[in-house]
């Protein structure tokens, strides 16, 4: 622990004990269990019970919405269940079909939470084609990504991390010392024509040797054609200086790209820039060109989103990349200034990506989704601008221009929808859902 | 590890002592009874740490109190859905921070008129390890970084959770935990040396 966290515990513990040891005594009320609130002061239960009747109205809300968005992208009534894609349908502006992981049925939601399962799904109903688990001594997908052809995917499986509550001090200080569960990467391929479940979904496992013993995958992303996979693999507890990985799944092959000749990417010595909460790696489509967010540029806390061709010579992130987006006249970077999440699109012409703008000067954060140049760095577009809600917008796909996108919490809540030339149209969505991948 | 979360521990053991099916808790088909008496014994074990961290997010000791209270209500009205009431304690400080947020926003939409806004705690005339002054300088340093940052550093220092743990009740990926501590302690040390 540095000097600076030794003295910020200090001032926050200290401060947390100006709290005496005695609470109030909680006041619950056998009918709040039924929608009233037993909230201690009139204010509250007025705010409470405002809620009770305006849930169902906009659960109702939500569900005509999707309803509404259905049956605008299929000009007909939604059906459900596998089968060829037709025309005109949800399926001609994005993939058919998705790759989602989730949490447990009845699981609080809760995004960023690892799923116990990944479904296969319909984009246009929603229908769950597949649920795949993750094969024994696996518990969870902590992410899974897409190829370019809609039925290869990959899904990274974690073993149990532990009982949560249960840790003992001991856990802890693996935990602090760089402890990881055992992962494991599987290739999953998916055919959603076949007439049984079991047929629809067929899962591989890649190298065990892949994931390094005591490390974890922080993000990753398939090729277009499905063959290569690059991923951020590294120690837990934000330990910076995790290396790129990408792996032929053809031959079982790696390379590694790392920052350690990097000395000014960091106070703390280099590291991986993925401040997302998705993926910052994205192919383009010549299957050779990776994007990955990379490290600031002097006085400034924005990194830059660069793009390294990974079949050139080398072992240097920052030395054998080239930058494509970063600071620049229209994107002001500043403290909390970062990026949530950035794509280049397949065409290589476009970055597409949620900014973070956070004010020094009210504390407030926004957020703003942007279309960048590739060519010039600079911001052409600004596709929406939401109130943050229960998390960031997320970019789970984008088409070859970038003119379509699909983007979840553009919404207070957890919704997805289908972004195109501006126009938002939602997609049947599971709230269980965590993760995401066309 | 912070003492109450070895507490909580011991409570987890309660509650998987109370397993009765497979996999399936007691508690979870109970009536109403049995969840008010759970959620006391939550209450009993926790409600000191959770009025603490919601202090450390707002600065208002009726306001912590107040955000506790709700959360405990929350908790009581869905223990009937909680898959796991085991994940009770996770849950119940999501709940926490998320009504902490609720309250800072709605400080922020009132600023234009009170011009209240996230408030440091008080300084006490006990401050044991650091001088009142050097932690009055980082408690606001911490009050003017971005709520989400400040959650981060709240939970890590002062619950001592793993990043797993705190993504999950932050309700983000763990990867974007530690961007949000990385950016506070970075923050945090450059607006302490410009104090010094």
């Amino acid at each position: 622990m540095t000097p600076l966290e030794e003295r910020l515990r200090a001032a926050i513990r200290e401060t947390a004990d100006e709290i005496p040891a005695d609470p109030p005594p909680l006041r619950l009320n056998r009918r709040g269990r039924h929608g009233i609130s037993p909230g201690g002061r009139a204010a509250r239960r007025r705010g409470h019970a405002w809620r009770v009747w305006a849930t169902p109205l906009a659960a109702a809300a939500v569900v005509f919405a999707v309803v509404a968005a259905s049956l605008a992208l299929t000009g007909g009534p939604a059906t459900t269940g596998p089968g060829p894609a037709r025309p005109q349908t949800a399926s001609a502006i994005v993939p058919p079909y998705y790759v989602a992981l989730v949490t447990g049925h009845g699981a609080p939601s809760s995004p960023g939470t690892p799923g116990v399962a990944a479904q296969v799904r319909a984009t246009r109903t929603g229908a769950v084609l597949a649920r795949i688990v993750p094969p024994k001594p696996y518990v969870t997908f902590t992410e899974v990504t897409a190829a370019a052809d809609d039925r290869t995917f990959v899904l990274a499986a974690q073993a149990a991390q532990w009982k949560s509550g249960a840790l003992t001090r001991q856990q802890v200080r693996e935990y602090l010392n760089g402890y990881a569960p055992a992962g494991r990467f599987y290739l999953l391929h998916i055919d959603p024509a076949s007439s049984t479940r079991g047929g629809r979904a067929s899962l591989q496992a890649l190298p065990a040797s892949f994931i390094p013993a005591n490390a974890e995958v922080l993000d990753m992303a398939l090729s277009p054609d499905g063959t290569r996979l690059a991923a951020n693999i590294g120690n837990t507890l934000g330990r910076l200086g995790t290396p790129l990985y990408v792996f032929n799944l053809a031959t079982g092959t790696k390379r590694v790209w790392s920052y350690r000749d990097c000395a000014s990417c960091a106070p703390e010595g280099g590291g991986f820039y993925g401040l997302t909460n998705i993926d910052p790696l994205s192919w383009v489509a010549d299957n050779r060109h990776l994007a990955f967010v990379g490290p600031a540029q002097a006085s400034t806390d924005l990194g830059t989103v660069r793009l390294l061709d990974t079949n050139a010579p080398g072992t240097s992130l920052i030395g054998d990349s080239t930058v494509v987006a970063g600071p620049s006249a229209n994107i002001s970077p500043g403290d909390g200034t970062s990026w949530r999440g950035a794509l280049i699109t397949p065409d290589e012409q476009t970055v597409v990506a949620v900014l973070e703008l956070a004010s020094k000067s009210d504390m407030s954060i926004r957020q703003r989704l942007v279309k960048i140049s590739a060519a010039t760095g600079k911001v052409t577009a600004t596709l929406n601008s939401p109130r943050i809600g229960t998390d960031y917008e997320q970019i789970l796909y984008t088409n070859t221009t970038g003119n379509v996108l699909v983007v979840s919490y553009a919404h207070p809540g957890n919704s997805a929808g289908i972004l195109r030339d501006g126009r938002y149209t939602p997609i049947p969505w599971s709230q269980q859902t965590t993760a995401a991948a066309w | 590890m912070d003492p109450d979360d070895l507490a909580g521990a011991a409570a987890l053991r309660w509650t998987d002592a109370s397993r009765t099916g497979p996999g399936r808790p007691r508690a979870f088909s109970q009536a109403a009874d049995s969840a008010e008496t759970a959620v006391e014994a939550l209450y009993t074990e926790h409600a000191v740490s959770l009025i603490r961290l919601a202090y450390l997010m707002l600065g208002d000791r009726p306001a912590a109190e107040d955000v506790v209270q709700d959360a405990f209500c929350n908790v009581f009205r869905s223990w009937d859905r909680l898959a796991d009431p085991a994940r009770a304690l996770p849950y119940v400080r999501s709940c926490v921070l998320n009504a902490c947020r609720s309250a800072l926003r709605r400080r922020v939409v009132g600023r234009r008129v009170t011009s209240a806004m996230y408030a440091p705690p008080a300084i006490s005339a006990e401050a044991a390890a650091l001088s009142q002054s050097e932690r009055e300088e980082v408690m606001q340093a911490v009050g003017r970084l971005p709520g989400r940052q400040r959650e981060a550093l709240v939970l890590r220092f002062y619950l001592d959770l793993p990043d797993q743990e705190i993504a999950h009740i932050m309700g983000v990926q763990p990867s974007t935990v530690r961007s949000a501590t990385h950016r506070a302690l970075k923050a945090l040390g450059q607006s302490l040396e410009k104090l010094s």
